[in-house]
C-alpha cells in the first residue's frame, strides 16, 4: 500500500496531519505543575510547624535580647550586696595568692613539654622498631631465632642520638646518644614530671576554685529570673536552633506527641506569653510548671491529659483532633482539668484541680449523684441492700434447720428401730452447729450494715417527718418552684403540672409518719442570734437573702425557715439533729414503733447505743441520714436559736390553702410521679428507701460515642452551631434539660425528667469538665494515681473531710480558709483566737489513739456533754458527728498521713522526774515571767472563765512529747497567731534555757529545760495542778 | 594510553620526555574530538545498538520496527485501522484502565512498605502514613482515587464496547474475559476497602460479607444452607473472613488477597485479554457498515441445533 | 430543604465517584448516540440507493481513498495514548492533592454505624436488599448478572452493528443493555447513596438525615392478600405466581423478539438453546424492576413463601 502519501493540501488527512503539539504542550506544563504543586504540599502545606518554629525563633530570640539587659541589670544589683562582694573578695585573694606558684608551674610545664616534644620522635620510630624486631622472633622458627634476638640486641643498642633542650629554663640543648632503655626512661620520667607538677597546680588553685563556685552559687540562689548567662545561653540555644519535628516518645505506652513542634516554648524556663510574642498563643510556656515537675512529660506525654491527635501535624485542627471521626479532641483551656479524671479516679480533692474539686464537690452537694451513678459516690444504699438480702437468705437457711431439726426429732420420736432414732437424732444434733455458724454469719454483717447505717446519707431531709416539721400549705408552693422560695436551695427545679405537684404534695404529706414533738416554750430570740453566730452554724449554713446571704454553702440557706417550719420541730432537730422520730428496720423495710418494742416488753428507746431491732435483732437505723452533727446544745440554747430562726421569715407571706393534700385518691398518682421523678433518690420517704437511681450512670460518660447522645430533633442545629459533641450535649443538658424534647410529642411520662439544676456558668462548666473526663482510659493503668500507704490514706481522708464539712471550720491545709474565718465576727482581733484550731500538723501534734476518742466524743466527757473536749473556753463547739468507726479510722490516719507521722504510732518514754527536777518544773510553771496557767484551763471552773488554752492534764493522753517540745520552743512557727507567747525559752549551748529570770535551784542544772518541763507536763496529776493553783 | 608511552620513553633526559608528552598530547587531542563527533550521533554507539537492536528512523520501516522491538509497545501491531485511532470512537477506556492499573500497582507497593495487616497497627499506620511518611499521603489519597476511578474506566469501557457491539464475533471470548476482569477489579478495590481498619471499612465489609451468609446451600442462612448443616463457623462467609466475625483474620485475608491473590489472577486476564484484542484482529472497527440487505445466511454446522430449532 | 445535607453528602470522598459518574455517563451516551445517529443516517442512505452502496467506503468519519487505510502505532496511535496517561496523571494528582482518602474511627464492632454502606459501586447490590431477600440480592442476582453479561455475546445472532456505533440495526438489544446498565445497575447505586439515609430509609434529596426518623410501613405477603394462612397454601400460590409470571414475561419478551420482519430474521438465525437462555435472563432482569414497582406501589413483601426461601 502507498507509505504516507501526500494528499492535496484541501484535503488533508485529519488522522495523519492533525498536530497534538498545543494540547501536549498545555497538559504537559499541566503535570510539571501539579509535581511542583505536590511537592509544595509536601514541604510546607504539610509541614506548618516549619513556618512556627521559625517565627517562635525569631519573636523569642528578640524577646531574650530584649530581656538580657535587665537581667544583668538585676545582676548587678547582687553583684553589690555584701555577700557576694565578700566571696568574691575572697576568691580574688585566692586567686591572686596562686598566681605566682601557677605561673612558675605552668612555666616548668612548658619546658618539660618542649623536651618530651624533641624526645617523642626518635622514641617512637625505635619503639616501633623495636616492637616489629620481636613480633617477628616470636614467629620465627627456633632455628632462626637466635641471629634474630642479636639483630633486636643491635637496635635496643642503638645509639639514639637526640638534641633535647634543657630543664632549667636556659635555651641551651644538650646532644646526648641513649641506648633504646634509655630512651625508654627518660621518656616515661618526663611523663611523670609533668603529672606532679599539674597535680600540685590543681592543689593550688583549689581554694580559690571554691569560692568561685560559691560565689556564683550565691548569685543564683539570689537572682529571681535568670542570670545573665542563663540567658546567653538560652540565646546561643535558639541561635542554634534547628527546625525539625520536635517529639515526645513513649515506646511502652505508644504515646508519640509532636505537641512541641508548634508549641515550641512550651518547657522553656521563663514564663511565655502571647502578648510578649506576638500574640500568638501557640508559643506561650505551659501554665503550670508544677504540675509538668509531677508529670515529666517525657514520661507522660501531652495527649494522655490534653487528649488531640499527638502524631499529626499536617494542621492545627487535625493535632487538637477537632477533626471529624477523631474520637480524643483536645479538651478547652476551661476544660484542661478533665484531663486528670482518668487517672485520679479516687481523689475528691486535687491539687491544681480547682475546677475539677469544685465540680466533685459539687456533684455530691447538689444530689447529682442521688439518680446518676458514678463510681465512689454513695456506695452504701448499695452496699446495704446487698447486706440485708443475704441477712434475709441467712435467716431463711436458719428457718429451715430450725423446722429441720422439729422433724427430725419427730421422727426419731415415731421411729421404726432404736438405731434409725439413734441416727436421727444425731442429725438433729449436727444442726444447731451449722445454725450458730450462720448466727456468726449474721453477726458480721450486722456489724458492716451497723456502720453502713451511720455513713449512709442523703442529701434532702428526712420527708417522713414533714407532717411535724412543715406547714402543710407550704409544700405544694415549694414544690412550684423551689428556687423562687429561696434561690440558693439545692433542691433543682422540677417542671411539674399542677395536677403532679398536688398528687406528689398529697402522697408526701399523706405517707408522712403520724406523731407529735414536744411542745417547747419559747425562748429568747436575741440571744438565739447570738449563739447562732458563735457556736459556727454558719460554717455550713448561711442566713439572709441576695447580698445580706453570709455564711457556708454547704448546707441551707435558712432564710424564710420561719414561714414552712414548726418551731417545736425545730428545736428539737437543733438540739439533735439526728434524732428520729421512729426507727426504720431496714431488714423489715418497716418503720418501728412504740407498738414493737412494747410487743417484746422493751423501753421504746432508740439511739446509736439502742440500735436492735426488737422484732429480729438486726441493726435498725435510728438516726436521720442528715450530715448534720449534733452541737450537743442545752435546750435552752437549742429554743434560743430555734427562736431566732422563726423569725426569718418575709412577714407578707401567704400560701392558700391546700385541702386536696388529704385526699387519698392523689395519694396513689402521687407515688407514680414520686418514682418517675426520683424523688426518694434525695429524700428519705416513707415505702421508697429502697428506690434504685433513676438516672443514666455517669462514671463513664465521656467516652460515649457521639452518637449514642441523644440530640433528638437538635441534631442539625447543633451541627450548624458547632455543639454537637458530648461537651456540648452535656452543657445543653445541664442549663435547660429538657432541651432535647423540643419539637417531640411525647405524654408526660415520656419527657425528660432530669430537673433544672440552676447552676451558673462557672458551675456549668466545672460539672462538664468533670463529666467529659470521666472516659474509659486507654492508657494503662501503671498511668493512674492508685497510691499505696499514707498517699492512699491522704485520699480516703479527703472524702470524709469534704462529706462532714470538716473545712467549713478548720484550717485542713496551708492554702485553704476556712468560712469562718472569713466571717466578719472573726476579723476582729479577740475573736479571731476563737477560732476553732488549725490542724495543719494535727498529725505532728496529737497521739492518734488520743485523736479517736476525741472524734468518737468531742466533749470527752459522757456526762456532762455540753461542752468543747479540748477548748472550753472556745466558743465555737466542736460538734459530735457520730462517725462510723470505719471513718474515724480513716479520718485518723488522713491526719498522721498529711504530717507523714510513722504508722504505727509508740508513744515515746520519758524518764521519771526526780524530785529535785519536779521543784524545778514547779518553779518554770508558776513563774511571773511565764505563768501558764493564767491562760491554760485547769477544769475548774472559776479559773477557766479566763482561759484560753486547753487542759495540761489532757497533754498526758493527748500530745506528743517531742512535739510538744518543739511548741513550746516556738509556738508561732507551728501556729502563725497564736496566743501562745513564743521565746520563752533560748538556745543556749545546743539546750534550752529559761529566757526569764531563773531561780537558784537551776545554778546546777545543765539538761534541757524545754525537756524538763515537757516531761512535767506528762506527769502532770489534777492534784498536782490544783497545787499549783493554789500557789498561785 | 597515551600516558604509558609517556612513561616508557620518560626514561631519556627531561627534554626528549618533554617532547614525546607534547606529542603525545595532541594526539590524544585529535583522538577524542574523533570519538566526540561519533558520540554525537548517539544511534551509532555501541551502547545504543545494543540496547535498541535497530535503528529507528522516520521511515514507515523505522516506525513499524519501533513498535515490533519493543517489548512494550509489542502489544500493539505496526500499523492498525486508521479510525480505530480515533478517540471519539474508543473513548481509550481500556488503555486508561491498564494505566490506571500500573499506578495502582506502583502505589500499592510502596503503601505496602509502611503498612502491617494486624490488627491495631493497622490504623496507627495510616496515621503513620498520613503525618509521616513522605509523601505518604498523596500515595495514599492517589491509591484509593485510582482504584475508584479505574472502578468507572472499566464500567465505561465495557458500555463502549457494548454499544460498539464490538463483542460480536470473533470477539465473544474475549468480551467474557473482560467481564471476568471487570469482576476482578470490583473484587480488587472491596478488598482494600477493610484495609485502613477504620469504622468506614469494618461496616462496609461487615455489611459486603453478611450477604455471603445468605448464599444458598453454603450460607447458613441461605435457602437450604441450614438444612445442610451450615453454621456460622462452617459457611462460605467463614471461609471468607476466617472467622465468624470481621476481625484479624479478615484483615489479613483481605491483605493477602488484595496484595497478592487478585493481582495476580487479574494480570493473567490481562494478558489473555490484550493478547485477544491483537488476535481478534486488533480492536475492532469501526468497521464498514453492514446493511440488512447483506445478513449471510447462517452456516451453522452440525454444532449446535440447526437452524429448523431456531423457528417453530 | 436542607441544602447542607445535601451537600455532606455529596461532598463525602468516598461518593466523589457517583457525583462523577452523574455526568460521565450521559455525556458518553449522547457521545455514543451522536456517532450511532449518524451512522443510521448512512445506512439509510445506502440502502435507499444500493449502487451507492457498491462503490461507497461505508463510514461517516471522514475518508478520501487516497488516505491510508492503515496508519502507524508510531505516532498516531502512541500519541492519544500517552496523552491520555498524561491527562490522567493530572487529574488524579489533583484529585489527590486536594481530597483526602476518608478515615474514621478505628474499626469498633461494638458501635454500629449508621447507615453502614457497602463501598459505593456495591449499594446497587445493598438496595437491593429491600427488594429481596440476601440470598437473591447478595448472591444469585449479582451472579446472574455476572452469567449474563458474559452469556450476551452467545445469545445475539445479530450480525449487523458489529464494530460501530448504531441504534437502528440492534434497537433491542441496545434497549435492554442500556436498562440494565443505565436505569437498573447505576440508578439503584444511585438511589442507595444519595437516597438512603439512617436505618436505610428513604430520604429525598435536600431531606434531612434523621436517626430518630420514624416510619409507617406495612410489610405484607402477596398471600395475606388472599387470607392464605397455611404454608402449604403459601407455597402453592407463590408457585402458580410466579409461574404465570414467567408465563407472561416469556410472552411478552416473545412478542419483542417477533416484533417485526428483522427481529424475525433474527429470531429465525437463533438457535432454541440461545432463545431460551436469552428469554430466562430477560425475564430475570424484569424480576427487580416488577419487584420495586410492586413493592412500592402495593407494599408486599414477599411474592412466594416457602419454608426455605421468600422471593
Amino acid at each position: 500500500m502507498p507509505e504516507t502519501p501526500t494528499p492535496p493540501p484541501e484535503e488533508q488527512d485529519p488522522v495523519t496531519s492533525n498536530s497534538y503539539s498545543a494540547i501536549y504542550l498545555i497538559s504537559s506544563i499541566l503535570l510539571i505543575l501539579t509535581l511542583f504543586w505536590a511537592l509544595y504540599d509536601e514541604v510546607y502545606g504539610l509541614r506548618p510547624w516549619k513556618s512556627y518554629q521559625r517565627k517562635f525563633v525569631s519573636l523569642y530570640l528578640s524577646n531574650l535580647k530584649k530581656l538580657k539587659p535587665r537581667e544583668k541589670g538585676a545582676e548587678e544589683e547582687i553583684r553589690k550586696t555584701e555577700g557576694y562582694q565578700e566571696l568574691d573578695r575572697a576568691y580574688k585573694a585566692a586567686e591572686l595568692e596562686a598566681t605566682p606558684k601557677v605561673k612558675d608551674i605552668d612555666r616548668q610545664v612548658g619546658l618539660i613539654d618542649d623536651r618530651a616534644t624533641a624526645l617523642t620522635d626518635t622514641f617512637q620510630t625505635a619503639r616501633s622498631e623495636v616492637s616489629a624486631k620481636i613480633y617477628e622472633i616470636e614467629h620465627a622458627s627456633t632455628r632462626s631465632r637466635p641471629s634474630l634476638e642479636k639483630e633486636l640486641e643491635e637496635i635496643k643498642r642503638g645509639p639514639f642520638k637526640v638534641e633535647l633542650p634543657l630543664l632549667d629554663g636556659s635555651e641551651k640543648k644538650e646532644r646526648v646518644s641513649y641506648t633504646f632503655e634509655e630512651l625508654e626512661k627518660e621518656f616515661d620520667r618526663l611523663k611523670g614530671l609533668k603529672a606532679d607538677l599539674l597535680a600540685t597546680r590543681l592543689e593550688v588553685l583549689k581554694q580559690a576554685n571554691d569560692f568561685h563556685k560559691k560565689r556564683d552559687q550565691y548569685l543564683e540562689e539570689r537572682m529571681i529570673g535568670l542570670t545573665e548567662q542563663q540567658v546567653g545561653s538560652l540565646i546561643s540555644k535558639m541561635e542554634a536552633f534547628n527546625v525539625e519535628i520536635k517529639q515526645i516518645n513513649v515506646p511502652e505506652y505508644g504515646i508519640v506527641d509532636r505537641c512541641e513542634s508548634c508549641h515550641v516554648g512550651i518547657r522553656e524556663p521563663l514564663v511565655l506569653e502571647a502578648r510578649e510574642l506576638g500574640g500568638m498563643r501557640a508559643f506561650t510556656s505551659h501554665p503550670d510548671r508544677e504540675l509538668l515537675k509531677i508529670h515529666n512529660p517525657d514520661r507522660f506525654g501531652c495527649t494522655p491529659c490534653h487528649n488531640g491527635n499527638g502524631r499529626a501535624t499536617i494542621s492545627a485542627e487535625k493535632a487538637h483532633g477537632q477533626n471529624e471521626h477523631w474520637l480524643w479532641p483536645m479538651y478547652a483551656s476551661k476544660n484542661a482539668d478533665a484531663g486528670c479524671v482518668q487517672c485520679h479516679l479516687n481523689d475528691i480533692v486535687l491539687d491544681h484541680a480547682d475546677t475539677l474539686n469544685y465540680a466533685r464537690q459539687m456533684y455530691w452537694e447538689r444530689g447529682c449523684m442521688g439518680c446518676h451513678r458514678y463510681e465512689g459516690y454513695d456506695k452504701e444504699p448499695e452496699q446495704l441492700l446487698a447486706v440485708n438480702q443475704t441477712l434475709r437468705s441467712l435467716e431463711g437457711q436458719k428457718k429451715e434447720n430450725q423446722k429441720e431439726i422439729a422433724a427430725l426429732e419427730k421422727d426419731s420420736e415415731n421411729a421404726a428401730t432404736n438405731e434409725e432414732a439413734r441416727q436421727l437424732l444425731a442429725k438433729a444434733q449436727e444442726i444447731p452447729m451449722k445454725i450458730s455458724l450462720l448466727d456468726a454469719q449474721m453477726e458480721q454483717l450486722d456489724m458492716q450494715s451497723k456502720s453502713l447505717l451511720r455513713e449512709q446519707k442523703k442529701i434532702g431531709p428526712n420527708l417522713k417527718d414533714v407532717r411535724l416539721k412543715l406547714k402543710k400549705e407550704w409544700i405544694p408552693v415549694w414544690l412550684e418552684q423551689p428556687t423562687a422560695f429561696r434561690p440558693t436551695t439545692k433542691m433543682p427545679n422540677f417542671r411539674l403540672s399542677q395536677e403532679q405537684r398536688q398528687a406528689i404534695a398529697a402522697f408526701i404529706w399523706q405517707s408522712g409518719t403520724e406523731a407529735s414533738v414536744s411542745k417547747q416554750p419559747p425562748g429568747d430570740a436575741q440571744n438565739g442570734k447570738e449563739l447562732f453566730e458563735i457556736r459556727g452554724c454558719q460554717a455550713c449554713h448561711s442566713l439572709g437573702e441576695g447580698n445580706e446571704r453570709m455564711g457556708g454553702t454547704f448546707a441551707a440557706n435558712l432564710s424564710r425557715v420561719g414561714e414552712k417550719a414548726n418551731y417545736d420541730y425545730l428545736v428539737r432537730w437543733i438540739h439533735n439533729p439526728r434524732e428520729r422520730t421512729l426507727p426504720y428496720c431496714p431488714f423489715e423495710k418497716k418503720e418501728i414503733t412504740a407498738a414493737d418494742y412494747a410487743k417484746h416488753g422493751l423501753p421504746f428507746v432508740f439511739d446509736p447505743d439502742h440500735a436492735k431491732c426488737p422484732n429480729d435483732g438486726h441493726e435498725l437505723q435510728v438516726q436521720q441520714t442528715t450530715v448534720m452533727p449534733n452541737l450537743r446544745l442545752s435546750w435552752k440554747e437549742a429554743q434560743d436559736i430555734a427562736s431566732y430562726l422563726v423569725t426569718e421569715r418575709h412577714t407578707n407571706a401567704s400560701y392558700p390553702p391546700a385541702a386536696f393534700m388529704d385526699d387519698p385518691g392523689l395519694k396513689a398518682k402521687g407515688v407514680q410521679y414520686v418514682k418517675f421523678y426520683g424523688c426518694a433518690s434525695c429524700h428519705e420517704i416513707a415505702g421508697l428507701e429502697e428506690e434504685g437511681r433513676i438516672g443514666t450512670e455517669l462514671t463513664k460518660e465521656g467516652s460515649k460515642p457521639i452518637d449514642n447522645f441523644d440530640f433528638a430533633l437538635l441534631a442539625r442545629k447543633a451541627k450548624n452551631e458547632g455543639w454537637y459533641t458530648g461537651k456540648g450535649f452535656i452543657e445543653h443538658k445541664l442549663q435547660q434539660p429538657e432541651i432535647y424534647d423540643t419539637g417531640m410529642v411525647k405524654s408526660p411520662l415520656e419527657k425528660l425528667r432530669m430537673p433544672n439544676p440552676h447552676l451558673d456558668d462557672q458551675q456549668r462548666s466545672a460539672i462538664t469538665t468533670f463529666l467529659i473526663g470521666s472516659v474509659d482510659s486507654s492508657w494503662p493503668n501503671d498511668l493512674f494515681y492508685n497510691p499505696s500507704g499514707q498517699a492512699r490514706d491522704i485520699q480516703e481522708g479527703w472524702w470524709i473531710v469534704r462529706k462532714y464539712n470538716c473545712m467549713g471550720c478548720h484550717q485542713v491545709r496551708l492554702s485553704q480558709r476556712s468560712v469562718l474565718m472569713d466571717l466578719p465576727r472573726y476579723q476582729n482581733p479577740d475573736w479571731r483566737e476563737q477560732l476553732p484550731p488549725r490542724l495543719v500538723g494535727e498529725g505532728a501534734r496529737v497521739n492518734p489513739r488520743w485523736l479517736e476518742q476525741f472524734l468518737a466524743n468531742p466533749a470527752l466527757n459522757t456526762t456532762e456533754t455540753d461542752r468543747n473536749g479540748v477548748r472550753p473556753y472556745l466558743k465555737a463547739r466542736m460538734p459530735t458527728f457520730f462517725f462510723s468507726p470505719d471513718e474515724i479510722r480513716k479520718l485518723v490516719r488522713f491526719f498522721m498521713a498529711l504530717s507523714t507521722q510513722a504508722e504505727p504510732y509508740i508513744p515515746q518514754r520519758l524518764e521519771a522526774l526526780s524530785s529535785q527536777e519536779t521543784q524545778m518544773a514547779r518553779e518554770l510553771f508558776t513563774s511571773k515571767a511565764a505563768p501558764c496557767l493564767k491562760c491554760h484551763a485547769t477544769g475548774e471552773t472559776t479559773h477557766d472563765k479566763t482561759a484560753t488554752a486547753p487542759n495540761f492534764l489532757l497533754a498526758k493522753d493527748r500530745l506528743k512529747p517531742n512535739w510538744t517540745g518543739r511548741w513550746i520552743a516556738d509556738p508561732a512557727v507551728i501556729s502563725p497567731g497564736t496566743s501562745m507567747p513564743s521565746n520563752l525559752f533560748k538556745l543556749q549551748g545546743g539546750r534550752y534555757v529559761f529566757s526569764g529570770p531563773l531561780p537558784d535551784l537551776f545554778k546546777s542544772y545543765d539538761k534541757d529545760q524545754i525537756a524538763l518541763l515537757v516531761r512535767y507536763m506528762f506527769e502532770l496529776s489534777p492534784e498536782e495542778q490544783r497545787r499549783l493553783l493554789s500557789r498561785r | 594510553m597515551a600516558d604509558e608511552n609517556g612513561n616508557n620513553k620518560g626514561q631519556k633526559g627531561l627534554t626528549s620526555v618533554l617532547e614525546k608528552v607534547k606529542g603525545d598530547t595532541k594526539a590524544l587531542k585529535e583522538k577524542a574530538t574523533e570519538e566526540i563527533k561519533i558520540y554525537k550521533e548517539i544511534d551509532r554507539t555501541q551502547l545504543y545498538k545494543s540496547v535498541f537492536r535497530v535503528k529507528h528512523d522516520d521511515t514507515p520501516r523505522g516506525r513499524a520496527l519501533g513498535i515490533l522491538t519493543n517489548v512494550f509497545l509489542h502489544l500493539h501491531p505496526a500499523k492498525i485501522n486508521r479510525d480505530a485511532v480515533r478517540y471519539s470512537y474508543t473513548w481509550g477506556m481500556g488503555g486508561i484502565s491498564f494505566y490506571l492499573f500500573i499506578v495502582l500497582t506502583f502505589t500499592g507497593v510502596l503503601l505496602m512498605f509502611y503498612y502491617h495487616p494486624t490488627k491495631g497497627q493497622a490504623f496507627r499506620d495510616i496515621l503513620y502514613l498520613e503525618a509521616d511518611v513522605p509523601f505518604g499521603k498523596l500515595l495514599r489519597n492517589m491509591h484509593r482515587w485510582a482504584a475508584h476511578l479505574m472502578v468507572i474506566t472499566v464500567w465505561l469501557h465495557m458500555f463502549r464496547v457494548f454499544l460498539t457491539g464490538s463483542y460480536k464475533k470473533p470477539r465473544e471470548f474475549n468480551w467474557v474475559v473482560g467481564v471476568v476482569l471487570m469482576l476482578l477489579t470490583l473484587l480488587l478495590s472491596f478488598t482494600g476497602y477493610l484495609l485502613p481498619d477504620d469504622q468506614l471499612g469494618f461496616w462496609a465489609v461487615t455489611v459486603g460479607t453478611g450477604m455471603a451468609r445468605a448464599t444458598p446451600l453454603l450460607g447458613n442462612e441461605g435457602p437450604f444452607g441450614p438444612q445442610l448443616g451450615m453454621n456460622p463457623f462452617n459457611d462460605i462467609r467463614f471461609a471468607l473472613l476466617g472467622g465468624s466475625i470481621v476481625d484479624a483474620n479478615a484483615l489479613l485475608r483481605s491483605y493477602i488477597w488484595h496484595c497478592i491473590g487478585i493481582p495476580i489472577l487479574i494480570s493473567i486476564f490481562m494478558a489473555v485479554h490484550f493478547w485477544r484484542v491483537r488476535k481478534d484482529g486488533g480492536i475492532s472497527g469501526p468497521a464498514p457498515v453492514m446493511l440488512e440487505s447483506e445478513i449471510k445466511e447462517l452456516k451453522r454446522g452440525a454444532v449446535v441445533a440447526p437452524t429448523k430449532a431456531g423457528g417453530h | 430543604m436542607d441544602w447542607q445535607q445535601l451537600w455532606e453528602i455529596a461532598s463525602t470522598p468516598d461518593n466523589i465517584p457517583i457525583v462523577a459518574l452523574l455526568f460521565l455517563v450521559p455525556f458518553y451516551t449522547w457521545y455514543a448516540f451522536r456517532q450511532a445517529r449518524a451512522n443510521d443516517q448512512l445506512i439509510g442512505a445506502l440502502e435507499g440507493s444500493p449502487e451507492l452502496a457498491k462503490t461507497h467506503h461505508r463510514k461517516t468519519l471522514p475518508f478520501k481513498p487516497e488516505w491510508p487505510r492503515e496508519v502507524h502505532v508510531w505516532p498516531y496511535l502512541l500519541r492519544i495514548e500517552f496523552l491520555a496517561a498524561i491527562i490522567v496523571t493530572v487529574i488524579l494528582m489533583i484529585w489527590s492533592i486536594t481530597l483526602n482518602a476518608p478515615l474514621e474511627e478505628p474499626a469498633n464492632p461494638n458501635f454500629t454505624m449508621n447507615p453502614a454502606k457497602a463501598p459505593w459501586y456495591f449499594l446497587g447490590l445493598q438496595e437491593m436488599l429491600v427488594y429481596f431477600d440476601p440470598w437473591m440480592a447478595g448472591v444469585v442476582l449479582p451472579s446472574l448478572i455476572l452469567v449474563g453479561l458474559a452469556a450476551i455475546p452467545y445469545m445475539d445472532e445479530n450480525p449487523l452493528g458489529a464494530g460501530y456505533y448504531t441504534l437502528k440495526q440492534r434497537k433491542w438489544s441496545i434497549a435492554a443493555f442500556c436498562f440494565g446498565f443505565l436505569v437498573l445497575w447505576l440508578t439503584m447505586i444511585f438511589i442507595g447513596t444519595f437516597i438512603r439515609g439512617p436505618g436505610w430509609m428513604w430520604f429525598w434529596p435536600g431531606q434531612t438525615w434523621d436517626h430518630s426518623r420514624v416510619v409507617f410501613e406495612v410489610n405484607r405477603d402477596l398471600p395475606d392478600l388472599f387470607f392464605i394462612t397455611s404454608a402449604w397454601g403459601k407455597g402453592i400460590l407463590g408457585a402458580i405466581v410466579m409461574a404465570v409470571y414467567y408465563g407472561l414475561a416469556g410472552l411478552l419478551v416473545h412478542k419483542i423478539i417477533t416484533l417485526n420482519e428483522f427481529n424475525r430474521k433474527i429470531f429465525k438465525r437463533m438457535s432454541l438453546l440461545q432463545y431460551l437462555t436469552l428469554q430466562f435472563f430477560l425475564i430475570m432482569m424484569m424480576l427487580l424492576p416488577l419487584k420495586i414497582f410492586i413493592r412500592h406501589a402495593f407494599r408486599i413483601k414477599y411474592i412466594w413463601i416457602t419454608p426455605w426461601f421468600n422471593i
